[in-house]
């Protein structure tokens, strides 16, 4: 895969992330409207559904963090390729003659020079990200306890108990789904 | 690699024809470059496509000095004209293009910023190269929207960007055109397609046929000289020509 293309999956990753997390906050929102109708007894379901609307943002503003840096990637990434394509045609310029050598050389070495630091640039973005993406790995894992407290917190929901299983068990299997997927991308990048 | 071949020559102004690439993958279309010179000073006409710069350059390397190329031409915005402009910079960022200023705005895509292009006004202008002054001459819609060929009345050489162009086989690479008869078959389908006003057409051939005009150079193809000239002239005054024509 070229690297405009492992940039755009990548991309495509973030993107499905984000909406999974806003997905969380809906839910978080529904589970303590239902507490509420609940009581009492479920208020420490509620406390643990805005733990989790916080956790949503948190993975939000992270997903955009991470798409700012993909967006600079792709236009280092994109430069890169149109410079590297000059330095092919002045390097097969060059070795049409001396003349042709001569006068193209410091065009050569100009172009080399740009591409040489595009590719530092990109080093640079690649492990911003990795660092970022690291950062995103911890707060899924705290957003799992977060979730599966919220299961226990169910448990004292009186009537309303099989309604907030039902809506930890979602936002459990949703928050592991974005910790799966975050893992992946984490691997990804380590790759890349 | 194309080959450079002098085609004028008066004291220090000459004209060289950059043209024929052997080595030229099928898939581009062939473009001929003209290179016109006073002295170290020159001008190059539709530099070409970035992917057959490095052709380009070796070519004029043979006959001439590319560090002394001070000014371009773009007869039109196509990337056969004038995609390897950034190459150009590179290699010469003071480098200065001259181009219908409809067209100043989307070259950049292909390279320089403010400082490199001069629009050309609709009604044409003069370019100075060392000491010829080089007219701009307007044709407009043949084929593009905004267009220029370049007159040289002292040399008495139009070079006609894409008007005279034909799409020749492979066993007619002459650079001048031998057999007109013969030739003007493989330059009707073009001119049919890509010339989309026959007001424009008969306007252009009006102001060429009073012209003296010892040779027409075309970006593709071969050239006409001599008696070719008017016959080409009064050739494509008769085709018809217009959008939707097919």
């Amino acid at each position: 895969m070229n690297e405009l293309k492992a940039i755009a999956a990548i991309n495509e990753e973030i993107k499905s992330i984000v909406y999974a997390a806003e997905n969380i906050s809906l839910t978080a929102t529904n589970g303590m409207l239902v507490a509420r109708q609940a009581g009492i007894n479920a208020v420490g379901f509620s406390v643990v559904a805005r733990e989790l609307r916080m956790f949503s943002e948190k993975m939000a503003a992270a997903m955009q963090e991470l798409a700012k840096l993909i967006y600079r990637q792709v236009v280092v990434t994109a430069s890169k390729r149109h410079r590297s394509r000059s330095v092919v045609l002045f390097a097969r310029t060059g070795a049409y003659g001396e003349l042709a050598q001569a006068r193209i050389a410091p065009a050569y070495a100009r172009s080399q020079a740009d591409v040489d630091e595009m590719e530092r640039l990109i080093a640079g973005m690649l492990r911003e990200l990795q660092i970022t993406m690291r950062r995103t790995a911890k707060q899924c894992a705290t957003g799992l306890v977060i979730a599966r407290s919220a299961g226990i917190e169910a448990a004292h929901g009186g009537a309303m108990t099989p309604v907030l299983r039902q809506i930890a068990q979602g936002v459990e299997d949703v928050v592991g789904n974005i910790a799966e997927r975050v893992r992946k991308l984490e691997s990804r990048l380590t790759e890349t | 690699m194309k080959k450079a071949t002098i085609i004028y020559q008066s004291g220090q102004h000459q004209w060289i024809a950059v043209a024929r690439d052997p080595e030229r993958p099928n898939y581009l279309i062939d473009t001929n470059e003209y290179l016109i010179t006073d002295g170290n000073t020159a001008l190059l006409t539709d530099p070409g496509g970035s992917e057959i710069f490095s052709m380009v350059f070796a070519a004029i390397c043979e006959a001439f000095d590319p560090a002394d190329i001070g000014v371009l031409f773009a007869s039109h915005q196509d990337p056969d004209i004038i995609s390897s402009l950034s190459l150009w910079l590179d290699f010469n960022p003071e480098l200065k293009c001259h181009l219908s200023r409809l067209w100043t705005t989307f070259v950049p895509h292909f390279g320089g910023t403010d400082e490199t292009f001069i629009g050309i006004p609709d009604e044409g202008s003069t370019i100075a190269v060392g000491k010829l002054k080089l007219q701009a001459v307007p044709a407009h819609y043949l084929h593009s929207s905004g267009n220029f060929h370049l007159y040289d009345e002292a040399a008495r050489l139009l070079f006609s960007g894409d008007i005279g162009a034909a799409m020749l086989p492979d066993d007619m690479n002459d650079l001048f055109v031998k057999d007109f008869d013969r030739h003007i078959q493989y330059a009707e389908g073009f001119h049919r397609r890509f010339m989309g006003s026959p007001e424009a057409k008969r306007l252009w051939c009006e102001r060429a046929a009073a012209m003296e005009i010892d040779m027409l150079c075309p970006q593709h193809g071969a050239v006409y000289q001599g008696a070719d000239v008017e016959r080409f002239i009064n050739w494509f005054s008769e085709l018809q020509v217009g959008s939707g024509l097919i």
